[in-house]
């Protein structure tokens, strides 16, 4: 059941208004039947199976540690329940990875093991190890209910592609799960449509052009392959960022605020504020539990320690994705890019304001060179393999043979679009972050929200015509429902 | 003004709902008159079947399938009259239960060609990337959907969802004018357009098979096997000439197909035309095309499926009305489960 499809749409609605009608204790409950329902869906039974069994063991190992005296034997437990559930999520990425064929459709060959990655796995372990930590740490009681733990990890928005919300914030929630929030519902419903708005109407509608260029990048020409890099760029931000819009805004529905992804991240001044603005609930959830942690224990190495805990977290945000070199490699040149740019940054900033002048010009352009690094990266990220990514890139500079493309061919029709419809994406990507702008701006957003119902509801209507009329045939796949 | 009124009201929580409600009222508005915009388009299935039945009384030659024979038979280079009534994605199940509902309203008809591919055996329109044109022939053959929970899909009942909003929006631009069917001629060929040139690399063969064995299952053989026979049976029990048709692949394709699928598939063709007085046809590699006729490896273009279909020609000679045979038997004999 993809988050596209109308039975999704019909589960929803079942579920906000079961959740209305049932008493608020048993809210929670109808909550974690949806999500089962909606994961049982999703994918092999095992699936759920493996979900139940790993919230099981956690709610178990939360409990004794928290009952635990000593410091050696709580550290015993939290060290080998995170262990446990991280060989978890390694041994499903690698077995995708060292077997393909399993990890494929069945491609007609009988008695095929099939092999396949629970959706959502990185994202509810990486919630399950969160609340481990903050049990171990005393941020957190343990929960003593399962059920609210289980829809912690199992919460239907959430657990496909995320965001990974914390778990003091979302349990506080539940607690809340008293009566029906009008105002959220309507916030909510808000954002549903926006997802919906950039799902289908930016991120399918430049999925062809992108799958095309990245799949077969021999046969397009520099110009259209430097096209085809940026627009992957504005698909990936709009696909990844219209399903955090659904899943914020369905929580909504049910009174559930879940942490942003997103901060105008194409505008950031520099790499480290990149991070800071693009997927923010994996960035801060490595930063709190793996980069503080390291950095913590090599602070006597001064900035070669600071050097390493950076590089260390960027390649685990690239080996989150999946197992593949490609993965490694977008993780590890992330890495070494942070790691100048963490060590310069002192001597950049003092060499700056010497000169007010280039100063000014850095504005400017920290933005723009920021955006080409972070494409350069994304290359890398969207390739099938490292030599794919290499043909890509080595033909994106003009490195191909002599006398194939002219490197400055622009065949729109090779590109399966034509140039009015790249225009009108482009146009609508504009539409999209100024919006953006004006969410995060909450004096705007509030005038937006208490104007007349008139121009409101035109608004809306407009979107939902744009979206329609953009939308293409069959359910769309989020991109990062994979991971 | 800013409400005072808590969030959760009562008074709040049912005006949220009315309004929702008056929202999503205007939504379906809009969308019903989409709805009876898109009804007035024909599709392919029915522009075939208007032009089939203006040819009725003339038709001697029936051509089923999938893409293959839709782009690749000219019917007009066949002796006699032929009619193309092959579609996109048409698995044996539609072929047979359009069969039953046509070939009684064809009084002249005397040959029929069934295509038996590569994928033929082991695929199902339900579980196919283009499963949502299952919906057409429901509709506009009123053939049953072959599972229960296909019957839950919003497409069986709107037009709009079935061939997408944006569809339907293009065509509101356009006033609702014309059909969905462009390309079909008055025999029901879909001639390829010119610009349609993917090409017959070995890259797009094996981009072409990656997509095929994806759809292609085992467990779809046994299945398809009896609806084969009981098409042939059906056919032959009506005294009609059948032939059973490999349509020519380029050699890029050829070469990548694995033989163990395809092995099964032409004996049991070759097994039932012996047992039903049938006869199979196997063009798969035929060297008199070039690469030039293809439209992609396994697809001949306009001008490949005019000289496929005279060598085809050659090959059958005109209709004839052929003996019938008993149509009880089955495949028991053959083994096949």
């Amino acid at each position: 059941m993809s988050f596209l499809s109308v039975p999704f749409f019909l589960l929803v609605t079942i579920a906000v208004v079961a959740f209305q009608l049932s008493p608020p204790r048993f809210r929670a409950h109808v909550l974690l039947g949806a999500s089962l329902g909606f994961y049982a869906s999703y994918g092999p039974a095992y699936a759920v199976l493996l979900l139940l069994a790993a919230t099981l063991g956690v709610h178990q190992a939360a409990l004794a540690i928290e009952r635990r005296e000593s410091e050696s034997a709580k550290l015993r437990l939290v060290t080998v329940s995170v262990t446990g559930l991280t060989v978890l999520l390694a041994a499903f990425k690698l077995a995708s990875t060292l077997f393909p064929w399993a990890a494929a459709n069945a491609a007609a060959e009988p008695g095929v093991l099939r092999v396949l990655v629970p959706l959502g796995l990185s994202y509810y372990l990486f919630k399950l190890i969160a609340y481990l930590l903050e049990v171990y740490w005393e941020n957190l009681p343990a929960e003593r209910s399962f059920v609210a733990l289980a829809l912690y990890a199992a919460f239907f928005p959430q657990v496909v592609s995320g965001p990974i919300q914390r778990p003091g914030e979302f349990f506080a929630q539940v607690q809340g799960f008293q009566r029906f929030d009008a105002a959220s519902a309507t916030q909510g419903l808000r954002r549903i449509l926006f997802g919906l708005f950039k799902k289908i109407a930016i991120a399918d509608r430049l999925a062809t052009l992108v799958n095309a260029q990245h799949q077969n990048p021999g046969a397009y020409s520099s110009l259209e392959l430097l096209l085809g890099a940026y627009l992957f760029a504005l698909q990936l931000y709009a696909d990844f960022s219209g399903v955090t819009d659904l899943a914020i805004g369905i929580g909504q529905l049910f009174g559930v605020k879940a942490p942003e992804n997103f901060d105008l991240p194409f505008f950031s001044r520099n790499l480290q504020e990149y991070w800071r603005r693009w997927h923010m609930s994996l960035t801060s959830w490595l930063a709190d539990y793996l980069f503080t942690p390291l950095r913590m224990a090599l602070r006597d190495y001064g900035k070669l320690g600071l050097a390493f805990a950076v590089f260390v977290n960027m390649v685990a945000v690239g080996v989150w994705h999946g197992v593949a070199w490609t993965y490694l490699a977008f993780g590890v040149l992330h890495g070494v890019f942070l790691v100048v740019s963490v060590l310069t940054l002192k001597p950049r900033d003092a060499f700056f304001a010497k000169h007010p002048l280039l100063q000014r010009v850095r504005r400017v352009s920290g933005p723009l060179v920021t955006f080409q690094l972070v494409v350069l990266g994304l290359v890398i990220f969207r390739a099938d393999s490292l030599g794919q990514a290499a043909q890509y890139l080595s033909r994106l500079i003009g490195w191909a043979e002599p006398g194939t493309i002219a490197a400055t061919r622009l065949d729109f029709k090779l590109l399966t679009v034509s140039p009015k419809a790249i225009g009108t994406i482009c146009m609508l990507g504009a539409l999209m972050e100024c919006v953006h702008w004006v969410q995060r701006r909450p004096a705007l957003a509030r005038r937006f929200v208490e104007a007349p119902a008139a121009y409101r509801w035109a608004f809306y209507y407009g979107v939902v015509v744009l979206t329609l009329a953009m939308s293409r045939l069959g359910e769309g796949n989020f991109i990062y429902a994979q991971f | 003004m800013p409400n005072s009124e808590p969030a959760g009201s009562p008074p709040l929580v049912r005006k949220f709902w009315l309004r929702l409600l008056a929202f999503f009222a205007l939504v379906a508005l809009g969308w019903a008159g989409l709805e009876l915009g898109m009804a007035r388009m024909a599709n392919s299935h029915v522009v075939k079947q208007r032009r089939l039945h203006a040819l009725a009384n003339e038709i001697d030659t029936l051509i089923l399938g999938s893409s293959e024979t839709y782009y690749g038979i000219s019917p007009h280079e066949l002796s006699g009259t032929a009619f193309n009534l092959a579609n996109w994605a048409q698995s044996l199940y539609f072929d047979y239960e359009i069969s039953k509902r046509i070939v009684p309203e064809l009084p002249k008809l005397k040959r029929v060609i069934l295509l038996v591919n590569y994928m033929s055996l082991y695929s199902e329109l339900y579980d196919h990337p283009e499963s949502w044109r299952q919906y057409d022939y429901f509709r506009d053959w009123g053939i049953p959907l072959q599972r229960p929970i296909d019957y839950l899909n919003l497409g069986l009942l709107s037009r709009v969802a079935l061939y997408s909003p944006h569809a339907a929006i293009e065509a509101l631009s356009h006033g609702f004018r014309g059909d969905r069917a462009p390309h079909i001629d008055d025999r029901g060929w879909y001639r390829v357009p010119d610009e349609d040139r993917w090409g017959v690399g070995p890259d797009q063969a094996q981009k072409r098979l990656g997509v095929h064995h994806s759809f292609m299952h085992q467990r779809y053989f046994a299945n398809n096997a009896a609806t084969l026979e009981q098409l042939v049976v059906f056919l032959r029990s009506r005294g009609l000439e059948v032939v059973m048709l490999t349509t020519p692949v380029w050699d890029t394709y050829r070469a990548a197909i694995r033989e163990r699928l395809w092995e099964p598939t032409r004996t049991l063709a070759s097994e039932l035309a012996r047992k039903h007085g049938a006869r199979y046809l196997n063009l798969q590699s035929e060297p008199r095309l070039s690469a030039d006729e293809f439209e992609d490896p396994d697809h001949l273009n306009a001008y490949g499926a005019v000289h496929f279909a005279h060598i085809l020609d050659e090959t059958l000679g005109a209709p004839a009305l052929a003996k019938t045979t008993e149509p009880s038997q089955t495949l028991a004999g053959l083994g096949v489960r």
